[in-house]
């Protein structure tokens, strides 16, 4: 734990699954991913202080990675919202939220404009006159059976109404083009109908890109960057152009200043940074290097190294220290230590008490995709739910000053615990 | 502490099971990563293999496993020359590896990765994989489920029951607690103790130096492809030089 002079920001706050936070710089809620019948992440609410560092732990398949993919866009949840620094990444615009009465018009006016207009240019390109009835009928009930489908979904009136609108513009535009290129009946109908469907796709696709998520790299580009537990280090590009490309994320925030420099300077600039860092998690010697030819460790320290090319706002590290050999562990601990006094929040996922001890500021417990418990880390390391299904009951003793056959009937214990706990999740 | 540390198995003979000596090896033609590297050791014995990120531990797992070539020195099983002996041939003679990354079938289920283990001897199919999943409860819940899609540490537990399933008699393991939770590691580190009780030798790399020391006969800690320092578990353990170098004092904090 930190000792600063400073007041500590979390000083107050009940130590329950859950709890709001001060100044939350994340918050997620009632967020829901399950493959299949397995619930990977279940969690009501879970707020992250800014500024400070925060453990995530928990066993084995506790959903932790799954959670840090929600959080950062790598993977999407079925249900539930999450917030970054006040904006939610799950809608790029709020959806205009319409009266019942306003959105059944509107919907319904969006949908006829749209399935109608394709009627009519059906209708229209098939010259007999007779069967064009038929089609004015098809799409009405075709737009009526649609808008019935999705009046009450979340939006879905809206999208009608997006629909019909750009539906309508694009027949224009192809009519008018039409008139304009060569005014001949023929084509009129083609036009028409191209113009027709560019028109509805554009608008379906504005739409989606609208009201959907934010996609992994934009999340990285407002500031939240992470790392992978099974890391992803480019194997073909050297150490060095690794680091660089951490720095990509930041270019599109910097592109005035980047303007008015050079692209050499600029350049220089990021060798620079690259360069102090790769000392300081001592890979200089293999900075020119393949990366494909790092050792286990090494590429963690990649990864972890890249992240930090970019000034994040937030940082989550997965199992950062997992393989990196324990000297450089703790030298590399007083460097993350000092990453809130920039302001920068860290949130990590570690099996390592010791580190989790050392560093963190709060700890909170996961397991079976639940937040179970939450609070400092003096605290969290003597709840006895933690112990139990985490650090096991001999955590902090060396395995030789154990009975041994004392310790092997225990195991057996545990397992047979697992084992009855497993059979009543199926029996469910 | 006293030294509970127990002598291994008192049918211990002469000869070593597995010798290296004097070793240089590498990826490229021209470039060594070991640097003339030696260890022994004798039969029934529990070895530890610790030091810095990219000393050349896992790279000393690969050439006495056959998988990269030796340039020079020797690499002996039970006094036998096995240097240039091609991974495959030294499976059928025990040797069973756990890599440290890419260590199970990612498309292949859980209950196929077994069974691959299985390979040289299917007919203890049955029996193994019920000791397996007594280990590890969670593969056996999960039997059906593709190896890529596993957490972490549900693949690292995977990767070990796998090499697990054909009873080897020299195991290598890289890093085998890796990723999973405290509880989980130091049951690893007690099964390894019992696997080894039960007469198999252990050669293991690990970064959790601490339980490594706690449980093994021996240690070697290698830096830059050589040698810096072997001895009891216990004695490296108090080294003031090899905590300031390779141990760190976060671990022994507490
Ligand atoms: N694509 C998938 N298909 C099916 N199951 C999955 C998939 N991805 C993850 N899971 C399961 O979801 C659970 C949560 O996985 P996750 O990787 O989040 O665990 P974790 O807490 O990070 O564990 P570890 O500490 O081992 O890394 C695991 O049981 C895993 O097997
Ligand atoms: N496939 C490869 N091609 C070229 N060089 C390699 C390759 N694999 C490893 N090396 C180099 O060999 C050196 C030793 O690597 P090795 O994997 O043996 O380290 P290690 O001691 O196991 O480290 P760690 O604790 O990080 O796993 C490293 O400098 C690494 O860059
Ligand atoms: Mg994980
Ligand atoms: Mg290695």
């Amino acid at each position: 734990m930190t000792t600063e002079a400073v007041a500590d920001p979390l000083e107050g706050v009940a130590h329950v699954p859950g709890v709001p936070k001060p100044d939350p710089v994340i918050i997620a809620d009632g967020v829901l991913r399950h493959f299949g019948g397995l619930i990977a992440v279940d969690v009501e609410h879970l707020e992250i202080q800014r500024g400070v560092i925060t453990a995530l732990i928990g066993p084995n398949g506790a959903g932790k990675t799954t959670f840090f993919n929600l959080l950062t866009g790598f993977d999407h949840a079925q249900a539930g919202t999450r917030v970054y620094n006040g904006r939610e990444l799950d809608r790029r615009y709020e959806i205009p939220q319409w009266d019942q009465a306003k959105s059944t018009v509107i919907g319904l006016l969006g949908s006829l404009i749209g399935f109608m207009l394709g009627a009519f240019i059906l209708a229209r390109a098939d010259d007999q006159s007779d069967p064009s009835l038929t089609y004015l009928v098809t799409g009405f009930v075709v737009a009526v059976g649609v808008f019935l489908y999705v009046r009450n979904k979340p939006g879905g009136p809206q999208s009608l109404a997006v629909y019909g609108t750009s539906t309508a513009l694009g027949t224009a535009l192809g009519t008018l083009f039409a008139v304009l290129v060569s005014p001949t009946s023929n084509w009129f109908s083609t036009t028409m109908a191209v113009g027709w469907l560019i028109g509805g796709g554009l608008g379906i696709g504005f739409w989606r890109w609208a009201t959907g998520p934010l996609p992994s790299y934009e999340i990285a580009q407002l500031g939240m960057v992470r790392t992978f537990q099974l890391t992803k280090v480019l194997a073909r590009l050297t150490v060095l152009n690794n680091m660089r490309l951490g720095a990509q994320n930041q270019r599109g925030e910097r592109f005035l200043s980047a303007l008015f420099q050079t692209w050499k300077t600029q350049e220089k600039e990021i060798t620079a940074k690259a360069d102090v860092l790769l000392d300081r998690f001592l890979l200089s010697k293999m900075r020119d290097e393949f990366a494909g030819t790092l050792s286990g460790g090494q590429r963690k320290l990649l990864e972890m190294a890249g992240v930090l090319m970019t000034d994040p706002e937030v940082v989550m590290l997965d199992e950062p220290m997992a393989g990196v050999n324990p000297a450089l562990t703790q030298s590399l601990l007083e460097h993350v230590i000092e990453l809130p006094a920039d302001g920068t929040t860290v949130v990590f996922v570690e099996h390592n008490m010791d580190v989790v001890r050392e560093i963190s500021d709060w700890v909170v417990m996961m397991a079976e995709g639940r937040i179970i418990a939450e609070g400092p880390p003096s605290v969290i390391g003597q709840d006895q739910r933690v112990i139990d299904a985490y650090l096991g009951a001999h955590h902090d003793e060396t395995l030789e000053e154990l009975d041994k056959t004392e310790l092997a009937e225990e195991v057996d214990q545990d397992l047979d615990e697992q084992e009855e706990m497993a059979e009543e999740v199926e029996d469910e | 502490m006293s030294d509970s540390r127990r002598e291994p198995a008192e049918s211990r003979s002469a000869i070593p099971v597995v010798s290296i000596r004097d070793v240089v090896a590498g990826y490229i033609p021209g470039v060594p990563i070991l640097k003339g590297a030696d260890m022994d050791v004798a039969e029934g014995e529990l070895i530890g293999i610790i030091g810095p990120n990219g000393a050349g531990k896992s790279t000393m797992l690969k050439a006495l496993f056959g998988l990269i070539k030796v340039t020079s020195g020797e690499v002996l099983l039970r006094g036998k020359d096995i240097t240039g002996k091609k991974a495959h041939q030294l499976v059928q003679q025990g040797i069973a590896y756990v890599p440290q990354t890419e260590n199970v079938f990612p498309s292949l289920t859980i209950g196929e990765n077994l069974e691959m283990g299985a390979f040289l001897r299917p007919s203890l199919f049955t029996e193994r994989r019920d000791y397996i999943v007594e280990l590890f409860p969670r593969l056996g819940e999960r039997i059906n489920q593709r190896a890529g899609s596993l957490s972490g540490g549900e693949r690292q537990m995977l990767a070990m029951a796998r090499a697990l399933m054909m009873e080897p008699s020299v195991l290598l393991l890289d890093e085998p607690s890796a990723g999973l939770s405290p509880a989980l590691q130091d049951q690893v580190f007690i099964r390894c103790r019992e696997i080894n009780e039960a007469g198999v030798t252990i050669i293991m790399v690990e970064q959790n130096a601490k339980r490594c020391l706690e449980i093994c006969n021996r240690a070697y800690v290698l830096d830059q492809g050589r040698n810096a320092y072997t001895g009891t578990g216990t004695e490296l353990m108090n080294d003031p030089k090899v905590i300031e170098l390779y141990l760190g004092t976060l671990a022994a904090a507490d």
